[in-house]
């Protein structure tokens, strides 16, 4: 059986491939307390917060100060890409906001993106989300190696399979992130240099 | 907390729906008559009854086209190849007509959003509720969710979208909170 390691750095597969390749070979999200790249600071651990970065106006109405639960839509189709904030640097969190704005540059025709906002959740509370009993969500240490705190938030590949389940996952999601929201500057200006 | 997924009844859906576009007449009239008053004779909407009324709808009126502004901004998603792009078209298309739907309805703008894989989806964010409704090409599919005397009671189904108005089941689990209120 590979490691955790090898199933999200050696398998090559991503997306839902991925997910389902973890769930088979580690169920019950149990990569949660192994390391999951070669660049690890290690696990994340339960007390920990983790920031996800709003795109505007993609990811919500400033207007109506509303974040919608699209701006997670990623975690239904894959992960979730958030930032471990006790771990991250101020020129880290900066360099993910440039390539998420670039991004959007990139893309044809480019695409205006903004970034003001983060919005944070702990980790615990995103651990316990549960339906019928059974956990919905995993949050795995997936460091890249510009980016060591990197973290990505995971659900069940049979969530993958059921509309129902994608739904009341964004749900959830929305729930736990959308309360805890503050400006991209506070966010950089809490973090080490 | 309990949970329930309640099925719809037809004899209720069909009450909410001539209930809800009788109300929709009457809305759209008034919104049509604000328009006039606020336009050039404002003297006559000081004296009139219906004045406070009058100014909720033009409020709504212009979130709507708010929403529909904010839509259209996020057209240049829909550029993928041709196939993703039509989707996103006829979406970003029902998007566009649900929201004129619900300005002629008791129900609170949603907050529209578009993804990159050619789907729109309109956002109601209320106390105590939330309505994530997602739209691809012409068909919605919605998930509801809110509490009524303790309970959490969630709706999920897919419906078509017919002539731009909200699918009926819809309407009615949406009518039925709002009515409340």
């Amino acid at each position: 059986m590979p490691t955790c390691l090898e199933c999200f750095c050696e398998s090559g597969l991503d997306g839902r491939d991925l997910v389902k390749h973890i769930d088979a070979n580690h169920p019950n999200f149990a990569c949660e307390r192994a390391n999951c790249s070669h660049h690890s600071p290690g696990p994340v651990a339960d007390d920990e917060v983790l920031a996800f970065i709003l795109i505007h106006p993609l990811h919500y109405d400033e207007e109506r100060d509303v974040v919608v639960p699209d701006a997670f839509q990623e975690l239904t189709k894959r992960d979730l890409s958030t930032i471990r904030a006790c771990l991250s640097k101020k020129s880290e969190a900066e360099r993910t906001k440039e390539k998420l704005v670039q991004r959007g540059k990139d893309k044809i025709p480019p695409q205006l993106r903004l970034v003001d906002e983060v919005c944070v959740a702990r980790v615990n509370e995103i651990r316990e989300s549960s339906e019928n009993d059974r956990r919905l969500l995993a949050v795995y240490d997936t460091a890249l190696e510009d980016i060591p705190a990197h973290a990505s938030i995971f659900t069940r590949s049979d969530v993958l399979e059921s509309r129902l389940l994608r739904k009341i996952v964004r749900n959830k999601v929305h729930e736990l992130f959308s309360k805890g929201r503050l400006t991209f500057s506070d966010f950089i200006n809490g973090l080490p240099e | 907390m309990t949970t329930k997924i309640r099925t719809t009844d037809r004899t209720l859906t069909d009450q909410a729906r001539t209930a809800i576009y009788d109300s929709a007449k009457l809305i759209t009239k008034a919104t049509m008559d604000g328009g006039t008053h606020i336009a050039g004779q404002s003297y006559w909407a000081a004296t009139c009854a219906t004045t406070s009324a009058i100014y909720h709808v033009s409020e709504k009126s212009a979130e709507a086209q708010r929403q529909i502004d904010r839509i259209r901004s996020l057209w240049d998603l829909c550029q993928g190849d041709d196939e993703t792009s039509q989707k996103c078209i006829n979406s970003v298309s029902s998007a566009v007509s649900l929201i004129g739907a619900f300005l002629t309805s008791p129900i609170p703008i949603p907050v529209a959003s578009a993804g990159e894989d050619g789907q729109t989806s309109l956002f109601i964010d209320g106390e105590n509720f939330y309505g994530d409704l997602e739209i691809n090409g012409d068909s919605i599919e919605y998930y509801i969710k809110f509490d009524t005397d303790g309970d959490s009671v969630e709706y999920f189904n897919s419906e078509k979208i017919e002539d731009g108005f909200i699918p009926p089941k819809l309407l009615t689990h949406l009518f039925y909170h709002y009515a409340q209120k």
